[in-house]
């Protein structure tokens, strides 16, 4: 059952009345239900792996919960046991599945990747290390079914956290309108994202990528700017459809983009792109890394090392492990030179201080960009061909400023948005504007999509990892 | 035991508020981590400031998200230093 569909649309509203129709002790019960038969519509043998992970961390977290510190420990390293287990057991069985789509439910052997398994995996490990670290564990089954299994972030986050999530899900929830008017705004918004944006600007990055036909420098480079941005709509789209549906129902998830291309270096930039996690990895993985008992070096280690172990966790493939570890280095990179600048009191000319920021920002971009390449290529032979061709001369051949103009076409929009959003203070801005201005973003974004949505999209990129 | 000066966590809060808190406050016994007010930047910038204003020699292994976790602690760490220096009085 796809999210941008219509089985769902009417799964959702069944789900949605039955929510606030219900009293409210019944309510984490239809929720839990709900997210399970939404699961099982998928393939019923995940739902049991789903209902199997999440008792099994319910019953660590209790331990690690546990007064006994032997206790708490055992629970902890079975749930790393446990979870890193299934998770690298199904990645190493799907090892060399480059080309397996999960939601096509294709085979490879008798394997099937779990849809969105990465993400109930790392939600219900974090449970029990956050409870082994002294969070609150769950009061019943119930409320911790939910937190583990909650349809709307299932399928691609965002990763819920013990400290935050389960204190909403352990008290009644009134209906709140300023909290539905917001849930509107951002399933609209989000399917905007997806619909508008990534889907429209698939075709270039199928040009530029698989087919291999970029016929100039500045295809390349469009195809390189298109893919970034057709991730970005995706993943963002989806994380704002998921973070509507929570609100509509009462639920408030993990932001997990804070306008990404405004940040002004790559550290920055690691804060505010798919920040749930970032946040899950900085905490389990960059933090251990920080307490060893060596020297400053660690400080530049922990950035490769985290971003290498994000990077093998798309895939357990040398070019995942070349995505992650370039851009670690650039966060650790970053982090010298700033430290360096820090050490010299350096500030910049009143002339350059105005224009710094931009600039900085301008090449964040890029580094991003070029990252991603790696992330898109069928193969590290293609990554090299795309971006060699990208920085060789960016001919305006007839096909490279049709790509240009199918880029500005379709990202223009989402462009504009985020610069309004920055400008009024942040994301999300847009949805708290003055009720007139929104309904005439809504018409807008109503016209676009009618005249331009493709709303039979491809799955969601990130709910194959 | 040696105590560390009086105003010596106010010079630790005034860097920690001034310098390194992009925006908001924290509290003295509010985690840096945890609400992700001070990145690790930060904190080699805050172990740079309290070797330069403390006279203290602080290695890497020390600087832990345990040592380092809030003003409170690096105020506790700052005393144990001095403490175990003879009690100098910063710079």
């Amino acid at each position: 059952m796809p999210l941008i569909s219509l089985p769902f649309a009417v799964f959702f509203a069944a789900v949605f009345a039955g929510h606030w129709l219900l009293p409210s002790r019944a309510r984490v019960f239809w929720l839990v239900l709900a997210s399970w038969v939404f699961y099982a519509s998928w393939d019923w043998r995940w739902a049991l792996l789903l209902v199997a992970l999440t008792a099994a961390s319910y019953a660590l977290g209790r331990g690690a919960a546990s007064a006994s510190p032997g206790s708490r420990r055992l629970s902890v390293a079975a749930a790393i046991l446990l979870h890193a287990g299934v998770l690298a057991g199904f990645k190493l069985a799907a090892r060399s599945a480059d080309s397996i789509d999960v939601l096509r439910q294709e085979h490879l052997g008798t394997v099937i990747l779990p849809l969105g398994l990465s993400y109930y995996t790392f939600q219900c490990l974090g449970y029990v290390l956050d409870v082994g670290r002294g969070a609150a564990p769950a009061t019943g089954f119930l409320p911790y079914a939910l937190f583990a299994g909650f349809f709307a972030q299932l399928t691609a986050g965002p990763i819920g956290r013990a400290k935050v999530l389960l204190p909403q899900l352990q008290r009644d929830r009134p209906f709140d309108r300023a909290r539905f008017a917001e849930g509107c705004h951002l399933v609209f918004w989000g399917l905007f994202q997806k619909v508008f944006v990534a889907e429209n600007l698939v075709p270039v990055v199928v040009t530029v990528f698989d087919a291999n036909q970029a016929d100039s420098g500045l295809s390349a480079l469009v195809g390189i700017y298109a893919f970034t941005l057709q991730l970005y709509g995706d993943f963002a789209g989806y994380s704002n459809i998921a973070r509507g549906m929570g609100k509509l129902l009462g639920i408030d998830l993990a932001e997990n983009f804070k306008l990404p291309f405004f940040a002004k270096d790559t550290q920055e930039h690691w804060k505010r792109w798919h920040v749930s996690l970032s946040e899950w990895f900085a905490d389990f993985v960059y933090k251990p890394i920080i307490d060893l008992p060596v020297g400053y070096f660690k400080f530049f280690a922990a950035p490769v090392l985290t971003l290498l172990v994000m990077g093998l966790w798309h895939r357990l493939s040398l070019q995942m492990a070349l995505l992650g570890l370039n851009y670690g280095a650039w966060i650790a990179l970053t982090i010298y030179v700033k430290l360096k600048l820090a050490e010299r009191d350096w500030e910049p000319s009143p002339r350059l201080a105005p224009v710094l920021p931009w600039l900085n920002r301008l090449l964040t971009i890029q580094i991003v960009c070029f990252s991603f390449v790696l992330l898109r290529s069928p193969s590290l032979a293609r990554a090299k061909e795309v971006a060699l061709r990208a920085l060789s001369f960016p001919a305006p051949t007839p096909q490279a400023l049709d790509l240009a103009g199918r880029l500005v076409l379709f990202a223009g929009p989402l462009a504009l948005a985020e610069i309004v959003e920055f400008r009024l203070g942040g994301a999300g801005a847009l949805g708290r504007i003055p009720a007139k201005y929104r309904a005439a973003l809504y018409a807008v974004l109503a016209v676009l999509l009618y005249r331009w949505g493709r709303f039979q999209p491809e799955a969601f990129y990130y709910s194959k990892f | 035991m040696t105590t560390p000066p009086p105003d010596a966590k106010a010079a630790i809060r005034d860097y920690v508020l001034g310098k390194l808190v992009a925006e908001g406050t924290l509290r003295d016994d509010e985690s840096f981590w945890e609400t992700r007010a001070v990145d690790s930047l930060g904190i080699v910038r805050l172990v740079h400031f309290l070797q330069k204003t403390f006279g203290i020699e602080i290695p890497g292994r020390d600087v832990t998200t345990v040592a380092f976790a809030s003003i409170d602690t690096v105020h506790a760490y700052v005393a144990a230093k001095l403490a175990a220096k003879g009690g100098s009085s910063p710079t």
